[in-house]
């Protein structure tokens, strides 16, 4: 009786219980989502031609900055090495969770012509400080403080909604080709956060496979 | 976990492995065969099912906090739709969005819509400014400075690279209903960012045509099939031998509730189905129930019955009764859903008394 009644209730209490016509198989929801720790298949928001000025395929906006310690770095002095631009800033939370990833990444590409640079986007000392102090940085952080030379690569229509230019790149990162030219551009998508830089790698590796190659 | 799997577990005929199976194909989902939200426009950022609590149908977290007006419990406004932002001052895409919070006040102020918007660990002086002169003055304002209220919000596995659970929830927006219960979890998008509330709105828009009005708080309490629909029996107290009655079940189902109608429309559904035993010297009859009313689950239209739904059970007393006092016992099954999830069906007993006086044909 107990089993009978049982039998009779479940399979409605599934498709009821969804609260429409069939029920779905068990794997169905969750295989579709987002959340894992799993590096999301796209990479982030790729930054396109629409969005205007640079993307990929465009020369870099050259700007020369003070790092952490002091020095300037110029980046058009940089041509001959693949350079991968990281712009962070010390409380935005992707940034956060990007940042010991950064600096692995700086480690696993040294002595492999690849200079990584991060770029503090329009934060006071403080704020800047804070960035660093959360772990020791293996390359150049540049202290953009007026947020100029971040805005020079924002295009200008992407995130249309959000006045200050420079915060649009928040945890952007590009990479450029010796020859000085952006060759991977993608802003932060918040609901497939790459937060361990997979595609960022590739894109790294495929530049000196290229760079190799040729 | 949620209260009402665990429950399905407890109940009588579901063993474990089934309550489980069931849970699996639901996790607060809706189902397939139904869009699910996070795969349509403007709701791309909806909490999936793996991330964990909280989902559409849970209670929302309550949580106390400081506002200008002094300390404010987010369970305060059961009784009215609500809608929960977290920002930060700092933060450029919530402060695009915020810019707009005024106008989605203003736009469903009528319909007794609260806004409320926490600031996430913000340092309370500044946060203070910055709601002076940023945030419209309809909207309640609340400093979660320690991030104790955001971090209860944070699903487990939504954002797993951040170590402040606090942040989880920036940017996101939540629809409340009377009840307190999550409508709608959205995190932001940035790949379809829009400062607007476009897809919130349209949500809230189709939430609030559903027929789920604002109502009275209600004590906070546990969500069971059984909390969200009363029953109550009624009969004459007095009817004669040979003379017919009528027994009348309120069912009171809860705002954001609703239970299939007596036919539904479709055989697996589990029809609100009452029934009376006959007792010594009285024979109940076939339960009369009300018109169903439609309930929308996104494209269809079902047959529902929702609020208080009344049901009538004629009944006879044989003329050769005799007189008592008699306890007319009956079962009410039925199960209770909102429209992202359903609770386990329950069947319960109801019991009413009659007074059975000597045929009239004595006097």
């Amino acid at each position: 009786m107990r089993a009978r009644l049982a039998r009779l209730v479940l399979p409605a209490a599934l498709s009821a219980g969804c609260g429409g016509t069939a029920a779905p198989p068990p794997a169905a929801a969750s295989s579709a989502a987002s959340s894992s720790d799993s590096t999301p298949a796209e990479p982030s928001i790729a930054v396109t031609a629409e969005m205007g000025t640079p993307h990929v395929g465009d020369a870099a906006p050259d700007f020369d900055l003070v790092a952490q310690d002091g020095s300037h770095v110029k980046l058009s002095s940089l041509r001959g090495q693949v350079v991968m631009l990281a712009f962070v800033t010390s409380w935005c939370p992707f940034s956060q969770a990007e940042q010991p990833h950064l600096k692995a990444l700086a480690e696993q590409y040294a002595g492999k012509n690849v200079k990584v640079v991060a770029i503090d986007i329009k934060e006071d000392d403080a704020g800047f400080r804070k960035y660093l102090d959360r772990m020791a940085m293996p390359f150049p952080v540049l202290h953009d403080t007026s947020g100029a030379a971040t805005a020079a690569f924002t295009p200008d229509h992407a995130q249309p909604a959000i006045k200050d230019r420079s915060a649009v790149l928040v945890t952007s990162n590009i990479v450029v080709n010796p020859q000085g030219k952006i060759v991977f551009f993608t802003m932060v998508d918040t609901l497939h956060f790459d937060a361990q830089l997979v595609h960022v790698r590739h894109a790294i590796d495929d530049e000196l496979a290229h760079a190799g190659g040729a | 976990m949620r209260e009402a799997p665990r429950r399905m577990i407890r109940g009588a005929f579901a063993s474990g492995v089934l309550a489980l199976v069931a849970l699996l194909a639901c996790g607060g989902a809706p189902s397939a065969g139904v869009q699910p939200l996070w795969e349509r426009p403007g709701l791309f950022g909806a909490v999936r099912p793996d991330m964990g609590p909280p989902q559409p149908g849970d209670p929302a977290p309550d949580f106390e906090l400081a506002s200008d007006a002094g300390s404010f419990r987010l369970s305060s406004l059961r009784g009215q739709w609500t809608l929960l932002h977290f920002t930060a001052s700092w933060c450029p895409y919530c402060d695009a969005e915020v810019a707009h919070l005024g106008a989605v006040a203003d736009a469903y102020a009528k319909q007794g819509v609260r806004v409320v918007l926490v600031g996430v660990e913000e340092e309370p002086r500044h946060w203070k400014e910055y709601a002076a002169s940023h945030v419209a003055p309809s909207i309640v304002v609340l400093d979660d400075s320690e991030g104790a209220a955001s971090r209860k919000f944070a699903p487990p596995r939504a954002q797993p690279s951040f170590d402040d659970r606090a942040q989880v929830v920036l940017d996101s927006t939540l629809i409340l209903d009377p009840r307190g219960i999550v409508r709608l979890f959205l995190f932001p998008d940035s790949k379809h960012f829009d400062p607007t509330f476009r897809g919130v709105r349209g949500e809230l828009e189709r939430l609030l045509a559903g027929g789920v009005a604002s109502r009275p708080a209600e004590a906070p309490g546990h969500v069971s099939a059984e909390s969200v629909v009363t029953i109550e029996a009624r009969a004459p107290r007095r009817v004669a031998a040979g003379e017919t009655g009528e027994i009348t079940v309120v069912l009171d189902i809860a705002p954001g509730y609703h239970v299939m109608s007596d036919h539904p429309s479709d055989p697996s559904f589990i029809a609100t189905r009452i029934r009376f035993d006959d007792a010594a010297g009285v024979r109940c009859k076939e339960a009369l129930y009300p018109p169903a009313v439609a309930f929308r689950v996104d494209h269809d239209s079902i047959p529902t019955f929702l609020g208080k739904t009344v049901v009538t059970i004629p009944f006879v007393v044989e003329p050769d009764a005799g007189t008592a006092s008699l306890t007319i016992e009956g079962s009410v099954r039925y199960q209770a859903c909102t429209e992202g999830r359903c609770l386990f069906p329950v069947t319960r007993r109801v019991a009413t008394t009659i007074e059975v006086s000597p045929a009239r044909s004595d006097r």
